[in-house]
């Protein structure tokens, strides 16, 4: 660099000049509504019901240029994704997921913008700012406080499997008619992949992950009986049914992150779940007689896992920017 | 075993002279020779499967039954009347309950809706939804609530599950009213209980072989005043 300005930390690596564009911080996104659901398989009320359950916090902030969201937890033993970020205008939405299903402990979520996209502070007059050579882009504002990474590295991806039960969830027949008894643990609790990182803490740390894996997967079982109204000599049995039924359970995942004392966690939390059931069966009065059958809940979709991806994770200390 | 029921000759009861093992002797028959015979019954005969006798005060108050025919295995019809005459009742598909998908027609126009409680749905298949009707005046001694039926603007019915004869007399004691069996039925009762289930379930979730019978009786409530149990006795063909 012939001319300009240049700011290098104790490591001699650049933090200001005139091609590093930084991040600098804007505020902290306004949250709105939540939607808090799956403690347990919806309509299910047998062995293994209960999930992780998860919280989708709504979140919206307004700015020109892409924002870079860290979620700072209020409770740091839940794991946090930010599983959609959208925007209209210049108003930007991102949905926050949290594990477990209180919806009194929301993250925060600080944003920061490219230093050229920041809003000019009203009243603040005096500062510096850096410009790229074209003297309009800016790169820095000492009015904005700049990003300040204290850790962060290669997020290796979770588990494929995201159950706590050993072994893939699968389907098995040759059970009782009407046997619906979940034998597998679907929550995520033991399922992540820990990263070794001094500035990951429990007071101040805040993250910046995306949440890219996807999982589903489900337990089905087959159940059957013949059924008859009635057996009779020389005539035989009669009016005799099959009776078919199918219980499965099914919980969608997201990949969640958590920050523990010196390490941050790449794992999974159940975005959705359902319980399906169908049964064909003796109804028609009295309790007994000719044939009914019963549904409910839906099927997922074929179990599998994707973008099962390395990614970049970033950590920052919050307390900087309150 | 009709007095009501119009055409009631052609509903034939296990011990009728006309009854599905009256067609046969006790030889072997080639394929043939029995579908000659099923070929022989008449077509407008519908044969007892399952006969229900409802007790109350000790007098039966109702017959019904389901009915079937050889000739037509995949039809039943679920027909009765009371035995004083005021009413006939016959059952149709409905669907909306997961499990009791039937509201019975009376013959005046009034139509019997049933609702399965939440212990029934959990029995049948793990399911959470329902309830166990605790809005009710419900005798402690039960156990198991299994349904409700109302019809609206009348009376109300809260059938449960009869675990031995001693459930059912607690019952009738907490709401002082009259047991609903006879001698010869409180003998039944007392040793052979199981034979009167309307079918059985797996209600404990305890697999094949420790399926429930269902034994039932009911607390009919009229404008939340619990009037009289009924005790529903189930009978199949014996030989």
């Amino acid at each position: 660099m012939a001319y300009g300005f240049e700011a290098k930390n104790d490591n001699g690596k650049v933090i200001i000049n005139d091609t590093i564009e930084n991040l600098h911080f804007i505020g902290k996104a306004t949250r709105g509504s939540n939607n808090a659901a799956y403690g347990d398989f919806p309509g299910y009320g047998g062995s293994n019901d209960a999930l992780d359950g998860r919280v989708i916090h709504y979140y919206t902030i307004t700015c020109s240029g892409t924002p870079v969201a860290f979620i700072k937890p209020a409770d740091y033993s839940r794991w946090h994704g930010i599983i959609k970020q959208s925007v209209s205008g210049t108003t930007w939405s991102f949905d926050v997921m949290v594990s477990g299903t209180s919806t009194s402990n929301p993250p925060d979520i600080y944003c920061f913008v490219n230093a050229d996209d920041i809003p000019v502070p009203s009243g603040e007059t005096y500062g510096m700012q850096v410009f790229k050579s074209n003297g309009s882009t800016k790169t820095f504002d000492s009015r904005r406080q700049p990003l300040a990474i204290t850790g962060g590295g290669t997020a290796s991806a979770p588990p494929s499997d995201p159950t706590n039960s050993s072994g893939l969830p699968g389907v098995s027949s040759g059970h009782s008619w009407n046997y619906s008894s979940n034998d597998h643990d679907f929550r995520s609790s033991n399922r992540y992949t820990a990263h070794s990182d001094s500035a990951a803490n429990t007071s101040n740390a805040m993250f910046a992950c995306s949440s890219l894996a996807q999982a589903v997967y489900k337990r089905q079982q087959h159940g059957y009986k013949e059924s008859c109204s009635g057996c009779f000599p020389f005539i035989g049995c009669i009016n005799c049914q099959d009776h078919h039924s199918t219980a499965a359970w099914w919980v969608m995942y997201r990949q969640a992150f958590r920050l523990r004392s010196g390490n941050f966690d790449s794992g999974w939390t159940g975005y959705a779940a359902g319980y399906s059931f169908s049964s064909s069966f003796e109804s028609g009065g009295w309790f007994g007689g000719g044939g009914g059958s019963y549904s409910t809940g839906s099927m997922p979709y074929t179990a599998k896992t994707i973008n099962l991806q390395s990614n970049a994770f970033i950590i920052a200390d919050s307390s900087r920017y309150n | 075993m009709f007095t009501h029921i119009p055409n009631n000759q052609n509903y034939i009861s296990f011990m009728d002279n006309n009854y599905l093992d009256s067609y046969y002797e006790n030889i072997e028959y080639t394929a043939e020779q029995h579908q000659d015979i099923v070929n022989s019954m008449p077509d407008n005969h519908w044969f007892v499967i399952q006969k229900v006798k409802i007790y109350v005060n000790g007098v039966v108050e109702f017959v019904g039954g389901r009915f079937n025919h050889p000739k037509r295995v995949n039809e039943s019809k679920h027909i009765g009347e009371y035995v004083d005459g005021s009413a006939i009742i016959e059952f149709r598909e409905k669907k909306g309950d997961p499990i009791l998908q039937f509201e019975g027609v009376l013959s005046n126009g009034d139509v019997v809706n049933y609702e399965s409680s939440k212990t029934l749905r959990e029995g049948y298949g793990n399911l959470s939804t329902g309830t166990n009707f605790d809005t009710y005046d419900k005798s402690p001694a039960v156990n198991k609530w299994l349904a409700r039926s109302w019809i609206n603007g009348g009376e109300e019915e809260l059938f449960f599950l009869v675990e031995n004869k001693n459930m059912l007399d607690q019952v009738c004691l907490y709401y002082k009213l009259p047991v609903p069996y006879n001698n010869g039925l409180e003998n039944i009762l007392n040793n052979d209980l199981q034979a009167t289930r309307i079918k059985s379930v797996d209600l404990n979730r305890e697999g094949e072989g420790n399926w429930v019978a269902l034994v039932v009786a009911s607390v009919v409530f009229k404008d939340n005043v619990a009037t009289k149990i009924r005790f529903y006795k189930t009978s199949r063909w014996v030989k």
